[in-house]
């Protein structure tokens, strides 16, 4: 009997996790460069209808039933988000595919699409959280000068110094050989697995997408999706603990034998 | 009196399987590809009673008639009708509309089988199922291998499908796979659709239904061992007396 209410918590939970990442993308609805999170259900393994549990005719020859269920993040969704523009020059969107380097404290390479970077007093590019932006340098960050700065398709970040359109360096862009490798670290961020290839615009250039200035990669949630996968979800999940309430109701009346 | 006790638990002890089973249904009500499970019981053999009693010796035979002792589980089967497509857009997911089986080969080399096409490529670029066994396909030449993902993309052409004639023969095997006892066929043209899941056939009103049904059954028996248990106690209890 105890089996059978188990059965149904891994329901809930898996029903649980499943709003737990809908609610994630729906709060995320805004995010730059935010990608939504695939939730995946399996069944569980299967448990033998035992001889002594109940009597099975010789017609049975195969009697299992499973124990439940599980859900987890199986994958994240890189659709493309929709480009919105916006007004800072190092506002960049990735319109295709390739992600924006990062380099966190430790010298960690995070991959995000997430391209609203903004230039720091000391001319380094770096994101919200301060993680600095991978770019190939041509010119120092002491000799640039302070005016607007242009970012073309593939990278090249170019200004006018001493009335002279100098390229200072180059946005470059990575891609794993297999995208669902990525780890998803929060704020945006992926961490690339260490087994698995990683390109980059350097090298591979006819790989990547195009980089476009002045705009930002919208999320790629559907509010309208994740709205009626939300309502399934609950729905699910009020079904699972209708099962837990039945199950407990004949355990009651089995108590209830003994008067 | 007693074996009617008897006759009763077993009963029950169905009905207990049966909410287990329901129960397993209703927790993998999301699960892409599951298969909802049914069990169907069936009566005891039924025994012919005798009584010897009347008749000048009080010996005469009177036959009293069938009798059965309790239920047992006739038969579990998987119901293998067609769950609704959801669109995902991923091209890692599968669905297949009609008949036919992915192809896995599991961790210990043997095949198995399932319609959960929720697939996702592993570090070495290579096609898995969420459990992480190998999904087979058949390249241009016709050999059967494990499929490779060319830029984060798989050609639906190169995944392997199998069809059985009698799918009474396949064997649950929990993780929405299932083993074949004899072997299968290679279906030339599956109604294959990429960026597609089957959802899991389960359908919520007749789980419910089943719920209701379970409970009220096993109510009812748990008042017919009261009744049962009553009569036992006036035997044992008011018939001696004086």
């Amino acid at each position: 009997m105890y089996r059978i209410l188990s059965n149904s918590r891994t329901g809930v939970r898996a029903q649980e996790t499943k709003v737990n990442s809908l609610a994630d993308d729906l709060a995320n609805l805004q995010t730059y460069g935010y990608k939504k999170k695939e939730i995946g259900f399996q069944e569980l393994i299967t448990n033998e209808i035992h001889h002594h549990d109940v009597l099975k005719s010789d017609n049975v020859d195969h009697s299992r039933i499973n124990v439940g269920t599980k859900a987890g993040v199986a994958t994240v969704n890189f659709q493309q988000g929709i480009l919105v523009p916006s007004e800072s020059d190092f506002n960049l969107a990735i319109e295709g595919s390739g992600f924006f380097g990062l380099l966190d404290q430790d010298g960690n390479l995070i991959l995000t699409r997430n391209g609203g970077f903004q230039l720091n007093e000391d001319n380094s590019v770096s994101d919200d959280n301060g993680r600095l932006l991978v770019i190939d340098l041509e010119i120092s960050k002491e000799n640039w000068a302070t005016g607007p700065v242009s970012i073309s398709h593939d990278g090249r970040i170019t200004q006018e110094i001493d009335n002279e359109n100098r390229v200072l360096g180059k946005v470059v862009l990575f891609e794993p050989h297999v995208l669902d490798s990525l780890a998803p670290l929060g704020e945006s961020g992926y961490l690339p697995a260490a087994d698995v290839e990683l390109y980059s615009s350097m090298e591979n250039p006819e790989r990547f997408g195009k980089i476009i200035q002045r705009h930002l990669e919208a999320s790629n949630v559907e509010m309208s999706r994740t709205m009626t996968d939300l309502i399934v979800a609950q729905r699910a999940h009020a079904m699972n603990i209708k099962a837990i309430q039945s199950t407990d109701e004949i355990m009651n009346m089995i108590n209830g034998i003994k008067r | 009196m007693i074996r009617s006790i008897s006759t009763i638990n077993r009963s029950m002890n169905v009905l207990q399987e049966k909410q287990e089973n329901a129960s397993a249904n209703i927790a993998n009500i999301s699960t892409p590809g599951y298969k909802f499970q049914n069990i169907i019981a069936s009566t005891l053999e039924s025994h012919n009673l005798i009584n010897h009693q009347g008749g000048p010796h009080v010996n005469r035979r009177v036959g009293v008639g069938g009798f059965i002792f309790g239920n047992q589980i006739d038969e579990v089967y998987s119901d293998f009708s067609q769950g609704n497509l959801y669109e995902t857009e991923k091209a890692t997911d599968f669905a297949l509309d009609g008949r036919g089986f992915f192809t896995i080969r599991m961790d210990n080399g043997t095949l198995a089988y399932t319609r959960n096409g929720n697939f996702r490529l592993n570090h070495e670029n290579e096609l898995v199922t969420l459990e992480g066994y190998h999904v087979l396909g058949r390249d241009g030449n016709g050999n059967i291998g494990i499929i490779y993902g060319d830029e984060n993309h798989i050609h639906a052409g190169e995944v392997l499908i199998t069809d059985f004639n009698e799918y009474r023969n396949l064997r649950n095997l929990g993780e929405t796979l299932y083993e074949a006892e004899e072997a299968g066929f290679i279906m030339e043209s599956p109604f294959l659709r990429q960026g597609y899941l089957e959802m899991s056939n389960v359908h919520i009103g007749d789980e419910l239904v089943r719920l209701i049904e379970i409970s009220r059954e096993f109510e009812s028996h748990q008042k017919l061992i009261h009744a049962a248990d009553e009569t036992l106690s006036k035997a044992v209890n008011e018939v001696g007396r004086v």
